[in-house]
């Protein structure tokens, strides 16, 4: 099973490569430019929309569905509920922010895998 | 064979077992409770659940402090109605409790399985779905407060999901869904009670409809169950919708708080931990959070320490949303109609409970803004949190119904529903009730109070004045009320500190009530008392308080005792006013902007004298043109507006380093005609033997003799004014400290004067102060206690300091009764090193206590210590008496020749009777308080409709007021509250679809 899943991640992998590599890429620039304050104080580039920018950029760059998307919610939250377990209050409180925005994303790509379907 | 049947039937029925047994959980509740009755804060268990039930039925509430709106009343019927009935078989008050909370957690428990069935096969996967939705911690506060709309909401919700489903899958006849949705509106009619939980109920429904639309692409069917289902409800619902529909648009401005309805917009203190995270782990109850600054224990709720620090609570508390995010990813396609909808509830529940908490709640502000009502879900935590448990229960339980051939599905199924029941045990043992705590709700109420409440009811009196006066009743046995006590049992009208609507008229005459209860100035008492239709004082000595007690003067009024509440009788020393009465000799009141004033001068005029507004439009074309009237001026009190202006300053050092002349009042007020003026002023610390006053009056002085002194006011002769404004000035009280500039045997206690620490009195300049140096490790002072103190009006307090070096020099203020500190004040010197003045008022607290002032230097760490010199100490207390000139009307009527008012019948929204010997013009007055919805219909005594122009005005800043003028005819009088016609209407319409449904099931059944 783990084997499966091993070479499963590895052709996945190899297939998005360089799709990854423009979305680390996009993410390291725009961390770069909410550390430099870019468009303060019109607009913040605050760390929820760099994650919820990152999420919605996987749809296209990654080909991720609804499914990955929830997925990805539920890893937020069990890292959410193993910080809260350490007492790290403020970094559970925003991870549980990120698992709101993976909901919404996933709940989003549903509904039009859904409408896309039918 | 018998042991196999057995078998067989606890196999099949093994769930309902489960359902009666949560069905029963409000039983253990009152396990080892004796007698005692769930009741108190929020939550109001009527002790006479007939009249309560009966109250429903009218749209205004005349029983506290002079009525007001209740179109938000039919939505209880139902819910009182579930009480009624064993109150009046004769079951006990807490049987009759048990019942309504056994029919809710059943009707909660029930319904949520009904609508289960709908979605799993399995019984187990039911049984779960129901423990997750009945039994979870979102309800800990529903039912610590048994609050009517939540647990209407929970209850219906689920059955209108299962009306639904029963008509989209053709599984339901329309016959049956509409027999159906009259139980349903039943059920979801307390929701109406705030109108924010019958919307959520509705939404939920709606969600559910267009995800069904979205997924089978039918979206005519779903329109046309959406109508179908809507429509019925809106038809039975009719006899709440209108009334609240009417209120909402009468009352409420559609893009701002509710504050326009009288309650507080508390939604950021709600939104203050309605994080995400606690959102999703239902912990975003604001009561859960409030923690003792010193010992770091929670003040309400002792339960929660488990939650927030034991480690299987707070993994319980991770895994229940896991396992639904779990749910979403492992989605079975067959089902996929419930997934969409389950998790837009809990996407919309999770943005929506957060409230205005980051980073949501900018969107949520903006929503309040700009969406039309949407200010009405001002409990976003308590309104929307029902999305949450709903989705969650349902994704949990797809989940497990999906492998539910598994065995481990089926013992994760299990642990998870016996897990749920210990996460759950406050609501499954009442805990939540906090039984072993000063501020539980479980109580036993004194014989006593059912004999006084008898004995009230059975009297043919006015309105009841509670005392003492604090806005939360507390009792030594156990209750605490936002409302009095008596308003859960006797149908009389009540008086009281509101917590609510502070700020009305009524209240203000309530509170200047209960200022001349305080001060046994009996004239104005029975003088606010008749213009409040009040001829009962109930005083209440077994209520936790720090309001002095009735003085002795009391006594000569006629009283029943009850143990320990007293029945004083007002209209034993005085003719009192009916609530329906002829007004004559009425009198305008000139009081600048200050609506305080304005309602003092209720307390000079007798039973046959009324107030005006001098700033009503409608009055003005009636006075003095058609009706007579004279003026009551109320002059402005320098010293009271002052300290009224200070109190709404910010508290900074740039408003107390002016010096003032506390040793004179100048009252100020202006006069548009010339005529001659009775002065009157307030007679509080005045000497008993006063035969004049002298003031200066224009900068010119005058003596005025005194013509009448009672309790409360002194009389003076006439007096010329003339048009224009006008200053008297008059010389108050001195200085209370002696020898304040230390020239003299000034009496003092030093404080924690040690061997570091030098308090003596020097010399600067000539002059003697009070120099302190304080080296020490501890706070230094000279305390100087006020000898006679007056609790009942403010002081203002002025002295000369001047620092040196160390910590700020600081005044304490404080009131205190034998060994209890009552209430502290701190003023913080600035650090200058001129000599400076500096000077404050203190609000004390109105009660028995001495009044001490502290003169302090703060320890400093450091070998030089702190030092400072004061001097010229001065403590006044502040001149707070009114000073009124009257005017009388060109005629005054003595009554003798009055017309007479029969009331011939009277509810709360409709009041009937006739007024004979009519000669002329009158003034009809209505004692509620006043709305523009009372109607006045006015026939002849033959019953045709007499026209006239109808002017409807406020008279004695409260009541209601008419001017009738039929020509000289006798008539009769109808007083109606007009949204209770809304009422009648929705009812009409109510029993006509319930009559429908009745008679198409009936033809059903006879075609069948």
């Amino acid at each position: 099973m783990a084997t499966k899943i091993k070479n499963k991640v590895r052709k996945w992998g190899e297939k998005y490569l360089f799709n990854m590599l423009i979305l680390n890429t996009l993410l390291v620039f725009m961390v770069l430019m909410r550390s430099a304050g870019y468009f303060h104080p019109f607009f913040e580039i605050s760390v929820n929309f760099i994650v919820f920018l990152i999420l919605i950029l996987s749809i296209f760059l990654l080909n991720f569905n609804s499914r990955m998307m929830f997925f990805i919610s539920l890893l937020f939250w069990i890292f959410a509920c193993l910080i809260k377990l350490l007492k790290i209050d403020i970094w559970a409180e925003r991870t549980a922010v990120y698992t709101f925005e993976s909901l919404i994303v996933g709940l989003v790509l549903l509904i039009v895998e859904t409408v896309k379907k039918k | 064979m018998l042991k196999n049947k057995l078998i067989n039937l606890c196999k099949k029925y093994w769930h309902v077992f489960v359902l009666v047994l949560l069905s029963l959980i409000p039983i253990i509740w009152f396990f080892g409770k004796g007698d005692a009755i769930i009741n108190g804060v929020d939550t109001n268990f009527p002790l006479n659940p007939k009249l309560w039930l009966i109250r429903r039925f009218y749209m205004w509430n005349n029983l506290s402090n002079g009525g007001s709106d209740f179109s938000f009343a039919p939505a209880g019927i139902f819910f009182h109605l579930v009480q009624f009935v064993p109150y009046i078989i004769g079951l006990s008050l807490q049987m009759v409790e048990k019942t309504s909370l056994v029919f809710w957690f059943a009707t909660i428990v029930v319904s949520s399985y009904i609508f289960s069935k709908n979605l799993f096969k399995a019984q187990l996967t039911r049984i779960l779905f129901v423990c997750l939705y009945s039994l979870n911690i979102y309800m800990f506060n529903s039912w610590e407060n048994v609050k009517v709309s939540n647990l209407s909401l929970v209850a219906g919700v689920p059955l209108l999901l299962h009306i639904f489903m029963g008509l989209y899958l053709d599984s339901m006849s329309k016959s049956k869904a509409s027999v159906l949705l009259v139980f349903t509106s039943l059920i979801l009619s307390g929701a109406g009670i705030n109108p924010a939980y019958f919307i959520t109920a509705l939404l939920t429904f709606i969600i559910f409809a267009i995800s069904f639309a979205i997924v089978d692409n039918n979206i005519k069917k779903v329109s046309k169950i959406l109508t179908f289902i809507i429509g019925i409800i809106f038809a039975i619902s009719s006899y709440w919708i209108f009334p609240t529909i009417s209120f909402v648009l009468r009352s409420v401005t559609q893009n701002s708080s509710i504050t326009s309805i009288g309650f507080n917009n508390w939604i950021d203190s709600l939104s203050a931990n309605t994080s995400i995270l606690n959102i999703m782990r239902l912990q975003g109850a604001w009561d859960w959070y409030t923690f003792d600054s010193v010992s770091k224990l929670p003040i309400y709720l002792p339960y929660v320490v488990n939650y927030f620090y034991r480690f299987p609570f707070l993994i319980f508390s991770f895994i229940v949303p896991s396992l639904a995010l779990i749910s979403l990813v492992y989605i079975d396609k067959k089902k996929l109609r419930f997934y969409i909808p389950f998790a837009i509830m809990l996407m919309l529940g999770i943005f929506l409970g957060s409230g205005t908490h980051e980073p949501t709640g900018i969107i949520f502000k903006w929503l309040a803004e700009h969406l039309p009502y949407f200010s009405l879900f001002r409990s976003p935590w308590y309104i929307f949190t029902l999305f949450v448990t709903l989705s969650m229960a349902g994704l949990i339980a797809l989940l497990i119904e999906k492998h539910n051939n598994s065995i481990y599905i089926k013992f994760i199924a299990w642990i998870l529903i016996v897990g749920n029941l210990f996460y759950s045990y406050p609501l499954i043992t009442g805990k939540i009730f906090r039984p072993n705590s000063s501020n539980g709700f479980f109580v036993n109420f004194p014989d006593y109070l059912f004999d006084s409440a008898n004995y009230l009811e059975n009297l043919n009196s006015g309105r009841i004045i509670t005392y003492p006066d604090d806005q939360l009743e507390k009792y030594k046995w156990g209750y605490t009320g936002v409302e009095p006590v008596v308003s859960l049992f006797i149908d009389k009208e009540v008086l009281f500190s509101g917590i609510n609507n502070t700020g009305t008229e009524i209240n203000q005459i309530i509170q200047l009530l209960y200022e001349n209860i305080r001060k046994d100035r009996f004239s104005s008492v029975f003088n606010l008392a008749n213009k409040l239709n009040a001829t009962i004082i109930l005083e209440k000595k077994d209520q936790h308080t720090l309001s002095p007690e009735l003085s002795g003067s009391f006594d000569r009024l006629k009283k029943v005792n009850f143990e320990k509440w007293n029945i004083y009788f007002l209209n034993e020393k005085t003719i009192s006013l009916p609530k329906i009465f002829l007004a004559n000799n009425f009198y305008y009141r000139f009081s600048g902007d200050n609506n305080d004033y304005a309602v003092k001068a209720l307390s000079i005029l007798g039973i046959d004298q009324h107030l005006l507004n001098s700033k009503d439009n409608v009055t003005s074309k009636i006075f003095p043109n058609k009706i007579p009237a004279g003026k009551i001026i109320v002059s402005n009190n320098s010293q009271k507006d002052n300290y009224n202006k200070h109190q709404k300053l910010p508290n900074i050092t740039l408003n107390r380093i002016t010096a003032q002349n506390m040793t004179e009042v100048k009252f100020t007020f202006s006069i548009d005609e010339d005529g001659y003026y009775l002065p009157i002023i307030e007679n509080y610390d005045l000497s008993e033997n006063l035969t004049k006053i002298d003031v200066v009056h224009n900068s010119i002085d005058e003596s005025w003799p005194v013509q009448k002194i009672t309790d409360s006011h002194i009389f003076f002769n006439k007096i010329y004014l003339s048009k224009g404004l006008h200053e008297v000035v008059y010389d108050t009280s001195s200085n209370l400290i002696k020898f304040e500039n230390f020239e003299g045997q000034i009496n003092y206690k030093k404080t924690h004067q040690n061997d570091k620490a030098e308090l003596t009195i020097t010399e600067n300049n000539g002059n003697k102060q009070l120099s302190i140096l304080n080296r020490g490790d501890i706070d230094v002072s000279a305390d100087f206690e006020l000898e006679d103190f007056d609790f009942n009006n403010p002081y203002f307090i002025q002295l000369d300091y001047e620092w040196s070096h160390g910590n700020m020099s600081t005044v304490y203020v404080y009131q205190q009764r034998s060994e209890n500190l009552i209430k502290t004040q701190t003023e913080n010197l600035p650090s200058y090193l001129d000599r400076t003045n500096f000077n404050f008022y203190y609000e004390p607290v109105k009660t028995e206590s001495k009044m001490t002032i502290s003169l302090a230097a703060p320890f400093i760490n450091n070998s030089l210590g702190t030092r400072v010199a004061y001097d010229n100490l001065r403590v006044y207390k502040l001149f707070m008496n009114d000073l009124f000139f009257i005017s009388e009307p060109s005629v005054i009527d003595d009554n003798s020749q009055q017309p007479k008012v029969n009331l011939t019948s009277s509810t709360p929204v409709k009041h009937t009777g006739q007024v004979t010997k009519v000669t002329g013009p009158n003034v009809l007055v209505f004692a509620e308080n006043y709305s523009p919805d009372w109607k006045l219909e006015v026939t002849d005594l033959n019953g045709s409709k007499i026209r006239f122009v109808e002017e409807h005005f406020t008279i004695d800043s409260y009541s209601n007021a008419w001017f009738i003028d039929t020509g000289g005819i006798d008539y009769r009088f109808e007083i109606i509250y007009f949204p209770q016609r809304h009422f009648i209407l929705g009812v009409a319409i109510s029993t006509f679809t319930i009559f429908t449904i009745i008679l198409s099931l009936f033809k059903i059944w006879l075609q069948k």
